[in-house]
């Protein structure tokens, strides 16, 4: 399969401070994976983990400081690169005097869309991200929501074969949200190559083919989404209550799946272990463990991941 | 290709020269705007009011907001604000108390500004001379005035009139001032009737009459030519 | 070419509809009206006062619409980040900053060309002749000249400023010593100073100078190079003799290929930048 995204030993710095004590902070450690044509691939990853700045890395807004980032083979710097993808900023901002009309044509005819077919194009984005009632008014009274809505329209204008999306589903209420999944869904079946970032897991199970999760810059795991909801399927997440520190210490020996959430110590046990660890726990001390949740394999596996980072 | 442009701090050697090629075309762009600037700036000074201005001394009395505004680039309009503050004070009865007393300084200001705001001068001269009855201010004021604009031959006219209608100046030393002028080919005929005039009132009988002969000479207007033939028959004592 | 005109005419239309700029437009027209009316206190000097600050106000109009584009427009930038989105579009990085300028150029021309017409209706209505005639069109083009170059001056501020009020103050004190640093170097040339002439020459050349486009001083100059000729001009009633010829046209052609050199050599340094600078 073709892949028209790649990300080669990708580390970026910031220098954060002031002029005299000025800091580097590691934003992205060798950032390693190709997203190949067609898939949808979502980035999860905590505040601060480092998704935005791998996406404006992709998209050229940020420069690596070491590795490389290539689209369809070439730099993001290059215009005929750029009339290919697709960019929606976290909580995008459009001039607010000028209408979502106005601004879609201005973007339009950067892309070298014109006449007839530039306005066809901008009705037919602005009725598929629902908006064309309002698409003749300034965008000063657009709510947030619907400036998320002309953000993705502007997007989706120049049909191109890649779109990234960063947390698209940002501002929106629960309807906004079903149809920016269902625009997403409908991207898909066209075949359309969709990265994006968010922090809903539900949805990036729904949609994606692929997730990557990121921890404090780093990617820890790129997998199939299924691959990754079967490898935590049916987990059990037990609560131990308040233990001793000689109990702890004997379930830590354990090696099993451990965090620590809400000042609580919870274990994620698969479902067809979960006889067997409870006689081991019973053995070291702890006699009723409580059963916190069957959570979303998902969720599941972002939090066991990035715990097993912390501990590591 | 990477864009020119976009050196990578990785070390792309054809953006770094790219980089050093835009640097040099910076620096010869800037050379060549120095030079503009030098001939551009000599040009301006050949017309610009400047250099007669600058050579004067700055008056004493000159409101420091004038001097800022005539480092800016305001000097004509610092001139009629100027000039718009001397005719408040001269139209406020209040000031005849102290006899306008600071209405040298006033158009001594605008006159330092703006040299060639000619009607402000002359205004100026007029209220000095005609108004306050300041013979002496009037006529620094209009010597100034003379120095810095050679060439406007209203000034002279003035200064003439000046020295024909006032009691208590020293004529001499007016005529002396007005010598060059009047020797000038081009010297404007008004000026050189009322200098005769003041030759014949004031001054010795010879030298009235080897004025008043000289510029039967050189008059071309018809009015200067009878002048000059009755004021040479009164002196000789003939009929004209 | 046609990107930047797009951004151009883009930008121009969110300025035109930005109501602080709508405030400056009625402001600008209002001081017009304000220079007619303190001619009328110069008495018989009613139409050198109309011209003088009726030019001065066009320039006075001209800093702050270039002052408040620049300052708007990189408010929209860093506070809201709408350059994110444009930067990912397919152009180069020296189309926007060359829309920028070419933007903010088309409202300080709008507002200039208003002004001068209101102007010329004041005039008109209050009978005085010959406040706006060819002299003072080519003084006020002039002053939109430097507008130009002050558009030029607040881009390069906008990108090495890290802040909008420090742009703000950056380009207000350029354009200050710009119109200073000529007067200052004829006073400076009269001292016996030599490090400090040469410190202010070097001030001289790299501060942009905006006293090679301010004409306002020069108006009779100007008339004297229209018409061609002294005998002319003194038969239309000139009162002055203040050039020893008819005038030379190289007081007004040298600016204009100042403007182009200083002009591209700061928007090349502007542009070095703007193609490091990440968003």
């Amino acid at each position: 399969m073709e892949s028209i995204l790649s990300f080669k030993q990708v580390s970026k710095r910031y220098q954060s401070g002031d002029f005299w004590n000025p800091i580097k902070a590691q934003a992205l450690k060798q950032v390693n994976f190709d997203v190949t044509r067609g898939d949808v691939f979502g980035l999860i990853g905590l505040n601060g983990a480092g998704k935005t700045t791998l996406m404006k890395t992709a998209v050229g807004l940020l420069r690596p400081d070491e590795g490389d980032v290539r689209i369809f083979g070439k730099s993001p710097q290059e215009i005929e690169t750029r009339r290919r993808f697709g960019y929606l900023p976290e909580l995008p901002y459009f001039p607010k005097y000028l209408s979502a009309w106005e601004v879609l044509l201005f973007y339009g005819r950067l892309h070298g869309i014109t006449g007839a077919t530039l306005r066809s194009r901008c009705e037919e984005t602005l009725r598929l991200v629902g908006l064309w009632t309002a698409a003749k008014e300034p965008i000063l009274r657009y709510s947030k929501g619907m400036q998320q809505r002309v953000g993705l329209a502007q997007t989706l204008l120049h049909q191109p074969e890649l779109v990234f999306l960063d947390e698209p589903m940002s501002g929106l209420d629960p309807l906004g949200n079903k149809e920016m999944r269902d625009v997403i869904l409908g991207l898909k079946a066209k075949g359309t190559t969709i990265f994006f970032n968010s922090h809903i897991l539900a949805d990036v199970e729904r949609i994606c083919d692929r997730v990557g999760i990121m921890h404090h810059g780093k990617m820890l795991k790129v997998e199939n989404v299924a691959e990754l909801i079967l490898g935590f399927a049916s987990n059990v997440t037990l609560g131990l209550g308040s233990v001793s520190d000689t109990v702890l210490k004997k379930v830590k020996a354990m090696r099993l799946s451990m965090r620590k959430e809400n000042r609580i110590w919870t274990l994620d046990v698969p479902h067809k272990k979960l006889s067997d660890i409870l006689a081991r726990l019973k053995k070291a001390g702890l006699s009723q463990p409580s059963v916190l949740s069957y959570g979303s394999p998902l969720e599941t596996a972002f939090l066991s991941l990035t715990a097993e980072a912390v501990h590591a | 290709m990477d864009p020119p442009f976009f050196s990578s701090p990785s070390g792309n050697m054809s953006a770094k020269n790219t980089d050093i090629k835009l640097w040099l075309g910076a620096g010869l762009l800037f050379g060549l705007a120095a030079f503009c600037l030098e001939a551009g700036s000599k040009a301006q000074a050949d017309i610009s009011r400047l250099p007669a201005a600058m050579s004067q001394t700055v008056p004493p009395a000159i409101r420091s907001t004038s001097l800022m505004a005539s480092m800016s680039d305001m000097r004509a309009a610092a001139a009629d604000w100027s000039y718009i503050e001397a005719l408040q004070y001269v139209g406020d009865v209040r000031n005849a108390k102290a006899h306008y007393k600071n209405t040298y300084d006033d158009y001594r200001e605008i006159l330092w500004l703006d040299p060639y705001f000619h009607f402000a001068v002359l205004e100026g001269c007029s209220i000095l001379v005609w108004g306050n009855h300041n013979l002496v201010q009037g006529r620094e004021l209009m010597e100034d005035a003379m120095r810095v604009d050679p060439k406007f031959s209203r000034y002279r006219l003035y200064y003439a009139a000046m020295a024909y209608t006032q009691k208590g100046v020293d004529r001499a030393a007016m005529l002396n001032f007005l010598q060059s002028e009047i020797q000038k080919p081009d010297a404007p005929e008004m000026l050189l009737r009322e200098v005769g005039n003041i030759y014949s009132k004031y001054g010795k009988r010879d030298e009235a009459i080897r004025y008043w002969t000289q510029l039967l000479d050189r008059a071309r207007e018809e009015q200067t030519v009878n002048l000059a033939k009755s004021q040479l028959a009164k002196l000789l004592g003939k009929t004209p | 070419m046609r990107e930047t005109w797009l951004i151009g005419s883009n930008v121009f239309r969110q300025l035109l509809r930005n109501r602080i700029l709508v405030v400056l437009f009625l402001f600008a027209l209002s001081v017009v009206g304000v220079a007619i009316f303190l001619g009328d206190l110069g008495q018989e000097a009613e139409v050198r006062l109309s011209r003088d600050f009726g030019l001065l106000s066009i320039e006075g109009v001209g800093f702050f619409t270039v002052l408040l584009c620049n300052v708007v427009l990189l408010f929209e930038e860093t506070e809201l980040k709408t350059i994110s989105i444009l930067f990912v579009k397919p152009i180069r990085r020296w189309h926007y900053m060359a829309g920028k300028v070419l933007g903010s150029t088309m409202l300080l021309l709008m507002n200039e060309t208003a002004m001068v017409g209101l102007l010329w209706i004041l005039a008109r209505w209050r009978g005085l002749e010959g406040v706006i005639d060819l002299s003072f069109v080519i003084a006020a083009f002039y002053l939109f000249l430097s507008g130009v170059l002050f558009s030029i001056v607040a881009v390069f501020f906008t990108i090495y400023a890290s802040t909008v009020p420090a742009c703000a103050v950056y380009a207000s004190f350029t354009y200050g010593l710009g119109h200073f640093t000529t007067n200052l170097l004829e006073w400076v040339m009269r001292m016996d100073q030599p490090l400090l002439a040469k410190l202010v020459k070097v001030l001289y050349y790299l501060i942009p100078n905006f006293s090679l486009f301010s004409l306002k001083d020069n108006l009779v100059a100007i008339q004297l190079l229209l018409v061609g000729s002294k005998a002319d001009y003194y038969a239309m009633g000139g009162d002055t003799t203040i050039l020893t010829g008819p005038g030379s046209s190289a007081p007004y052609i040298w600016p204009l290929f100042y403007l182009l050199f200083y002009g591209s050599a700061l928007l090349l340094i502007s542009l070095w930048q703007y193609e490091r600078k990440e968003y």
